[in-house]
């Protein structure tokens, strides 16, 4: 029994990882005022982007410091479109995520001729080094090294965002620019800014996917956490800590599965497949509530317009 | 199967987005669409190149269709420009 509750918890905390890069990545640019759907594509980037880090330097740190470069360099194209143009940030983000992995399968193949699967590569470390507690029970919590980047993460983005200057200024620019804007806050300056951010979050949850979980690249890495991760920024009502729990529920349906899945009760392979998309559904329609998103969630700022 | 339907709705998205909104539009778009995704299939074997970059082709289309308004923007600007210099 004991063995199980931690199998849960060490396979909940494994799979919540990704998605808490990615949700911390929507928080902080939805914060700023941007909505960015493209995380998806971002997080596929930065999985390729981890896998050749690690793959050619045979260090997974530079993969991951990689991963975070490249969504940050994508998001660019974003914080472009949507800043600095002030085009449509949802057009915006679907080409990010039809670019992302068109560009990721693109490389891919080029790097490891032709095919669209990199070869196993190092990953990270775990989090008190491979074969701690090895035969226990305890062995279950010897989890990614992932993991704890992801809780410190969402601490840090809570921190910046509710105790620092810089973090007020980030709300403010996202619920009253044109106030921001009187008082002399360059609005432009930090949507761009918070939209880069997002990406380089996005780029780690994609490096915590190839460089923890799979530990090689493929088609099918990401395969919709962007979206998932997404869904936990509504979920966490826009805040850090909110969403960190949104993803750890949508980690633990993820969980079950594989639990479900070793056999102790027979449930048939495609009820369990859809198990994570229905929880998502289930408690976005019953227990959210009102998701009230920053006021000026979305429109671009105009300069001397009275938002 | 499953490889069949894979992004047809999401490529549905951005046809409607390159055609403005305009379900007339949307036949020509899907037309293009519709080109450039079986295209796709046919690239690697005419000139070697990877499927995968219809896929960037069609983001890019869709990227620049996002950014459309910047050119009634720059047109406005300039006139304005011209208009102070008159």
């Amino acid at each position: 029994m004991l063995n199980n509750i931690l199998l849960l918890l060490g396979i909940t905390l494994m799979y919540s990882t990704p998605l808490v890069f990615g949700a911390l990545g929507g928080v902080i640019s939805e914060r700023s005022g941007v909505v960015n759907i493209g995380i998806e594509g971002m997080m596929t980037i930065g999985a390729l982007a981890a896998v050749a880090g690690s793959y050619f330097t045979g260090n997974p740190w530079m993969g991951f410091i990689a991963a975070g470069a490249a969504g940050g360099l994508f998001a660019v194209l974003h914080a472009l479109a949507a800043v600095t143009f002030k085009a449509d940030q949802n057009v915006s983000g679907i080409a990010l995520n039809l670019l992302g992995p068109g560009i990721a399968l693109f490389l891919a193949r080029l790097m490891w001729d032709g095919g669209t699967q990199s070869p196993t590569i190092t990953t990270l470390p775990k989090l008190f080094g491979s074969g701690a507690f090895q035969g226990t029970p305890w062995a279950n919590l010897n989890v990614d090294i992932t993991v704890v980047l992801g809780l410190a993460a969402t601490l840090i983005v809570w921190f910046v965002l509710y105790k620092t200057k810089w973090g007020l200024r980030v709300r403010a620019v996202a619920s009253t620019p044109a106030a921001a804007d009187t008082l002399g806050i360059n609005v432009s300056r930090i949507r761009f800014i918070c939209v880069v951010l997002s990406g380089i979050l996005a780029g780690f949850g994609g490096a915590s996917i190839t460089l923890a979980i799979i530990s090689q690249f493929t088609q099918t890495a990401v395969a919709g956490q962007g979206f998932i991760a997404l869904a936990a920024v509504i979920f966490g009502k826009w805040t850090p800590h909110g969403a960190y729990g949104a993803c750890l529920l949508f980690g633990m349906a993820q969980a079950l599965v594989v639990i479900l899945g070793g056999g102790a009760i027979a449930v048939p392979s495609q009820i369990l497949a859809i198990l994570p998309y229905a929880l998502t559904l289930v408690v976005l329609v019953l227990f959210v509530g009102k998701a009230v998103a920053p006021k000026a969630d979305g429109v671009p700022y105009e300069k001397g317009s009275r938002g | 199967m499953l490889a069949a339907f894979e992004n047809n709705g999401f490529n549905g998205f951005s046809v409607a987005l390159i055609a403005g909104s305009s379900p007339i539009g949307c036949i020509f778009a899907g037309l293009l669409f519709g080109g450039l995704i079986y295209g796709g299939q046919s690239v690697q074997l005419a000139v070697g190149a990877p499927t995968d970059i219809i896929n960037i082709m069609i983001g890019t289309i869709v990227f620049f269709v996002a950014l459309a308004r910047v050119v009634t923007l720059l047109a406005e600007k300039l006139g304005k420009r011209g208009a102070n210099h008159a």
